[in-house]
């Protein structure tokens, strides 16, 4: 990372562009006396490439990337009303995620950057998901507690300024995103899983089914849903050929039981968060789960019971987004920090780096921690 | 050759690295090197130093050409989408070529000229005749290459390139400085579905 002259830049435009999972992403936004505005966000989805094999196939990703991605750049770019020339920068996630997808991406950003010698920044998807409340009018202020919970993610972060994060907790298995995804699958509800299996919760009595609530009661804030995948596995098998009722009900089971998770694990997040960095009162969810209304609605709960404040951002900027990368490109830039040409794309890149070498969630293996 | 467009030309899609600039028959700068990944650190800075090299701004580009494939997916993915985004950035036109296509045209256009590229798990052919190509670019078995061209032409003489040969940059540049950008676009030449099946029970 190098330092960029930008002082005195009151304003500040920049290019987003993600392509780490199964979204083809861009956006402009200016950030301008440190408030956002977000002045284009083209999202073009892969949801048909990858239904047939209900989830997502990263070669599939890669080549719907390639396909899909100048058109998105131009239509952000056109609707941002915008030449790439008037750009101060471009911002491209780096990683964490499919690493053919996010070479697209990053690849397409750098090659913005030099026509038109802009200074590029490669961005973690993850600081992008930890941003996000920040992207909506009178978002969350610094420091805060961040539980971000997405398809890949789950993790506690203490969001203390720009470029500053402390992961508390994480997953020790499957990201939370990923459970909902299996439990959709097991019980054939099409993809993605999670809001279907949200869907058919409503409809469900969620007591009928006994299942596991994995790590509740225990010290820290880590989750693990392996266990409780595997006891919805067994119901699953133990009813032959579920009716639609019997699925509802696994689902509200599998629901209320991540609801208890949640609520246990981030008591305990806000009880390490408080006494390191004050009593903030601010609770923030972000990542495509954030979207779950149930899980929302039992964090807003949470808060209210502590005395805390909680924020979500608007639902379009829980799921993979360019504004967010955008955002975290920008709030860079200010701080005068951008990249190298030649930065890599990384499948694996902790936002915390020191928490992920000091208590890895998987087995660091020759590859090093994985997010 | 000062009308000849200046084109600046990249190929990523077997093992190497490799941008070259030129208009017309003239190579004003290039550079190769030699890398079964990495591609994707070294391609921008290498089109930066080629160009500085060169002295010539990215706004003096006439027209950016990249090979498609057959090759790596990864390594054609890394070109493809850098080349298409200069390209865009640029609001100049992209043009791809099949690698297979480079490899037969490397020292010219005229008679019969075939390339072959062998992959783990894969082989692929093309033949061309006078720069048309008479076999488009195709998967096949390693062991049907000559068979297949041999059904096309008989047993006229027929140059091959590859396989086991580098894509010739400067060849690539020669190519994209004559044909119609409309006809090469810059989609990827994958010629292989994603290695993935479908669920059992998704029939």
């Amino acid at each position: 990372m190098t330092r960029y002259l930008t002082a005195a830049m009151a304003s500040l435009t920049v290019l987003g562009i993600e392509t780490s999972c199964d979204e083809t992403a861009a956006a402009v936004l200016r950030l301008e006396d440190g408030e956002p505005r977000v002045l284009s966000d083209i999202i073009l989805g892969q949801v048909a490439h990858h239904a047939p094999y209900k989830g997502v196939v990263p070669e599939i990703a890669a080549r719907a990337h390639v396909e899909g991605l100048d058109a998105t750049i131009a239509a952000a770019m056109r609707e941002a009303g915008l030449g790439f020339a008037d750009l101060d920068g471009v911002a491209a996630t780096a990683g964490p995620g499919l690493i053919g997808g996010v070479m697209v991406g990053l690849l397409a950003g750098k090659a913005i950057a030099l026509a038109h010698d802009k200074p590029l920044v490669a961005v973690n998807h993850l600081e992008g998901h930890a941003l996000s409340p920040r992207l909506a009018t009178g978002g969350a202020t610094f420091p805060y507690l961040l539980l971000l919970v997405s398809g890949g993610h789950c993790q506690f972060i203490a969001v203390l300024d720009v470029g500053v994060y402390r992961r508390l907790g994480t997953t020790i298995d499957d990201a939370l995103g990923e459970a909902f995804d299996k439990v959709a699958k097991l019980l054939d509800l099409g993809f993605p899983g999670g809001p279907l299996v949200e869907a058919a919760a409503r409809q469900g009595d969620s007591t009928r089914f006994a299942l596991p609530r994995p790590m509740l009661g225990r010290e820290g804030c880590d989750f693990s849903f392996a266990g409780l995948k595997t006891a919805c596995a067994r119901e699953v098998a133990r009813l032959g050929h579920p009716s639609d009722q019997d699925k509802a009900d696994l689902c509200a089971s599998f629901q209320a039981a991540i609801l208890d998770v949640v609520a246990d694990r981030t008591t305990n997040a806000m009880r390490l968060f408080d006494p390191m960095w004050g009593a903030t009162g601010r609770l923030v969810a972000a990542g495509g789960v954030a979207a779950n209304q149930a899980i929302r609605a039992r964090l807003e709960e949470l808060a209210a019971e502590r005395g805390y404040d909680f924020n979500a951002p608007p639902l379009k900027w829980c799921t993979d987004n360019a504004a967010m990368i955008a955002l975290a490109g920008a709030e860079r830039l200010r701080l005068g920090f951008s990249d190298d040409l030649s930065f890599p794309a990384r499948p694996r890149w902790p936002l915390d780096e020191m928490a992920a070498r000091l208590r890895p969630s998987h087995k660091p293996g020759r590859k090093g921690a994985k997010a | 050759m000062s009308g000849a467009p200046l084109v600046l030309a990249i190929d990523t899609s077997l093992d190497s690295c490799s941008v070259a600039l030129a208009r017309g028959d003239e190579v004003l700068a290039s550079a190769t090197e030699t890398m079964q990944r990495g591609q994707a650190e070294r391609l921008a800075p290498m089109v930066k130093d080629v160009l500085a090299t060169a002295g010539v701004r990215f706004s003096e580009l006439d027209r950016v050409t990249v090979t498609t494939g057959p090759g790596s997916f990864t390594g054609v993915r890394v070109g493809l989408s850098f080349a298409r985004a200069l390209a865009m950035a640029l609001n100049k036109p992209c043009i791809g070529v099949s690698t297979l296509e480079v490899l037969a045209l490397r020292a010219g256009e005229r008679g019969l000229r075939a390339a072959a590229i062998a992959a783990p798990g894969a082989s692929y052919v093309a033949l061309y005749e006078d720069g048309a190509a008479l076999i488009a670019p195709r998967a096949c078995l390693a062991d049907e290459r000559e068979a297949l061209v041999a059904a096309q032409v008989g047993a006229r003489a027929v140059a091959w390139t590859g396989p086991g040969v580098g894509a010739d940059i400067v060849a690539l540049a020669r190519r994209a400085a004559g044909v119609d950008p409309a006809l090469y676009p810059p989609n990827p030449t994958y010629l292989r579905a994603p290695h993935v099946t479908l669920p059992a029970d998704a029939a």
